[in-house]
């Protein structure tokens, strides 16, 4: 029998047994979907066995029907897993919605203080942390979903954003509502924030990644706290300056390094003596058991 | 005498892809075909002389530059591109003009050298062609050669007016234009890079050495056993591609000594025409190949099982319809913004030639490679003679015979190496016919 043939006998009956299948399910776009796959793997599966060598349509049939396992219980996990797609959409919508509310609420706060006090400025600036809230509550709905899908990149990178957000907040509200000098250093703070975050992150996470980040960001933070320092202190040149011998914090992220590198290398050194300890253990016995069982011939 | 004036040609993006593909291999691609009878050169001649004409990228020069390459349409006469030679061994003559190349830089792009030879039956006339492959691939050369035949006997009877050859845009954008709405612009966002190869396994060639140079190996599969094959296939519900493939894994898991439990990677040529509005019969002669990396995770026990295997894995590219189309727009972002030689590097930092290819090039046509008045006894399409470390099997079938071919610069050790490939092939090839 050609394959030709075959499928020519068995498509009918995989139709029909899927139809009669998915009636237990509600008729949805998804599901038809579904039915269909089934029927290219149920055809496939066909295929392989009558290339495997089973010529009997009848055997090949039950054979590949078998192999979807318990249809019934299938198809309860296919459309509980689209129902919880469409809560995850749900969730995302109300994340939405909350944003919104947020953005009205505080739009709403400002127009009534605003009007009531006549001081659209400053106040102008609680809108802009309404819309600064309803931007992260936007981002953590959608970074669950993320976490969800365990994509943890654009996570991360979405965590980045809320800190921008949050460091222009800051300064706007010191240099516009305090008029402090040097407001501006809140941006290099942000940089060893953003540094910082993501390398608690990849502490959390395990990532492979963490004793790379862990030095760049002791080597970050050490450089930004001794500009910061530095300039902070400047004015006060004559009563207390960090500019020397301070450049030695600049240093810390090397020092970081080379512990690392050699509490990295003491552990490789102590595994593979361990390993090479194993290994010649194990090469006395197999010696040992030579002694016994080898022969020249 | 000068039969064209100086002017600048696109360097196409498959252009200068094959022109970084220099680093892999020669860029020639090659074509043999043998009849009984005698050739009327001078009809031929003109023939050849429209149709390399009708396509200037065949008369045209590549220049680099450090910004962007291009080609140069260059003066020529015939005897730049046809020789006519008498000779007592055609076949041996073929074989070592098929061995040349043509430096990218030469005012014509495709060498064609006739043999003739007396026999006792008459006269024997080998044609042997041999092209640059950045002017076209495969599919455009089995194209310009029954064009060429075609063309030939229609002059011969004087019919002008059917005389033709296609022409057109050389230019990659092609392979969108049955693409619309949201598939085309899917398609022209596929950037994902899928040339970075998980398996490293190479053919066992043996090392570089100076008495390296061009050679064909080849092996034919009869009548009866390429029946045996297509009726095979035709059983299990397969194409003659797949188990061509199958039996390729097959003998590569023996002859490169690999568990049963390795996983193994063969690219495979695919025909992007098939994305293309009439398969591209609108436009003009260029390269529309990609290169499909079929891989299987173990050996499998039986040829049935290795059989499974890769179909399996051909079957993602077959209902992929966009197969073929991935990288693309990557490689036409890198040559659109960097200059030339920095999209080099940048390009082949992210690509890995294949180590193990096969290019199944398909049936030829062998009513329309016929010579009136001649008649066709055997031929063949080879691809591009590889540096080693990599292998490339073309394959062509014409009058029921499979040609498995593959061109390799290397010595003896590596035409034996070769031969031992094509001996598990056919040992295979049984095995398949058997299921």
């Amino acid at each position: 029998m050609t394959e030709t043939e075959l499928i020519n006998l068995l498509k009918p009956r995989f139709k029909a047994y899927l139809e009669g299948a998915f009636r237990q399910i509600d008729p949805t776009k998804a599901a038809m979907e579904y039915r269909k796959q089934l029927l290219v793997k149920l055809l496939d599966r066909s295929q392989e066995l009558h290339i495997r060598g089973i010529e009997d349509p009848e055997l090949i049939f039950k054979t590949a029907i078998d192999e979807l396992g318990d249809m019934s219980q299938n198809l309860d996990k296919f459309e509980n897993r689209e129902k919880n797609k469409g809560e995850i959409k749900r969730k995302v919508s109300m994340g939405t919605i909350i944003a919104m509310a947020i953005i009205a609420l505080f739009g709403l706060l400002y127009v009534i203080a605003g009007a009531t006090t006549n001081l659209w400025h400053p106040l102008w600036l609680v809108l802009l942390f309404g819309i600064f809230v309803s931007a992260t509550v936007l981002l953590t709905f959608a970074g669950i979903k993320l976490f969800k899908k365990h994509k943890i990149i654009p996570i991360r990178i979405m965590l980045v954003a809320i800190e921008v957000m949050l460091s222009v907040f800051v300064f706007l509200v010191l240099q516009i509502l305090f008029n402090i000098n040097g407001s501006w250093l809140v941006f290099l703070a942000m940089v060893a924030l953003i540094f910082g975050v993501d390398t608690a992150i990849a502490f959390l996470l395990g990532d492979k990644t963490k004793w790379i980040e862990f030095p760049i960001f002791i080597e970050v933070l050490c450089v930004m706290l001794y500009v910061i320092l530095g300039i902070a202190l400047d004015p006060l040149n004559h009563v207390a300056s960090i500019w020397h011998p301070g450049w030695i914090m600049c240093l810390a992220g090397v020092g970081v390094a080379i512990v690392e590198l050699i509490v990295f290398l003491v552990n490789r050194a102590r595994l593979n003596a361990k390993m090479e300890e194993e290994r010649e253990e194990d090469l006395n016995q197999k010696t040992d058991e030579s002694y016994w069982t080898e022969w020249d011939d | 005498m000068p039969i064209s004036s100086k002017k600048k040609l696109k360097a196409e993006i498959w252009d200068r892809m094959q022109f970084l593909f220099r680093n892999y291999y020669d860029r020639m691609v090659h074509l043999k075909l043998v009849y009984d009878g005698k050739l009327d050169i001078s009809v031929l001649k003109q023939v050849i002389v429209y149709m390399i004409e009708k396509a200037p990228v065949l008369h045209s020069s590549f220049n680099t530059t450090v910004l962007e390459p291009y080609w140069k349409k260059e003066d020529y006469t015939i005897d730049d591109i046809l020789t006519v030679t008498e000779t007592d061994d055609a076949d041996r003559d073929a074989d070592v003009f098929l061995s040349g190349t043509i430096p990218y830089d030469n005012n014509v792009q495709m060498k064609i050298a006739v043999f003739e030879q007396k026999t006792e039956a008459g006269i024997k006339t080998v044609l042997a062609l041999r092209e640059n492959h950045m002017c076209m691939d495969g599919g455009d050369l089995k194209y310009f050669i029954v064009t060429l035949v075609q063309n030939y006997n229609r002059l011969k009877n004087g019919a002008y007016g059917e005389i033709g050859m296609k022409s057109g845009s050389r230019s990659l954008d092609q392979i969108y234009s049955k693409f619309e709405g949201d598939d085309l612009k899917h398609a022209r966002g596929l950037y994902k890079n899928i040339a970075k190869s998980q398996d490293h396994v190479g053919f066992p060639w043996s090392a570089p050495s100076d008495s390296d140079e061009n050679r064909i190996i080849r092996r034919e599969i009869d009548e009866e056993h390429f029946a045996a094959l297509r009726a095979t296939s035709k059983k299990l519900g397969i194409t003659i591609n797949d188990a061509v493939m199958a039996i390729t894994f097959r003998s590569l898991y023996d002859l490169c000594g690999l568990k049963d439990d390795d996983s193994l990677t063969v690219s495979c040529a695919i025909d992007l025409r098939k994305h293309i509005v009439e398969g591209g019969a609108k436009g003009g002669l260029t390269n529309h190949t990609a290169w499909l990396a079929c891989r299987t995770l173990e050996r499998g026990a039986t040829m049935q099982d290795t059989v499974v295997n890769v179909i399996r894995s051909m079957k993602n590219f077959k209902r992929d319809k966009f197969s073929g189309l991935y990288s693309l727009p990557l490689l036409k972002l890198a040559y659109t913004i960097l200059p030339q030689d920095v999209a080099e590097i940048a390009i082949k930092l992210g690509y890995d030639n294949p180590l193990l290819a096969v290019s199944n090039m398909g049936q030829l046509d062998d009513k329309g490679m016929s010579f009136e008045g001649l008649t066709l006894k055997s031929g063949f399409i080879s691809g591009a003679t590889k540096y080693k470390p990599f292998f490339l099997m073309s394959v062509t079938t014409l009058l029921g015979r499979m040609t498995l071919s593959t061109a390799i610069r290397g010595s003896a050790p590596d035409v034996a190496v070769a031969n031992k490939y094509f001996d598990l092939f056919e040992k295979y090839l049984d095995e398949f016919v058997k299921i």
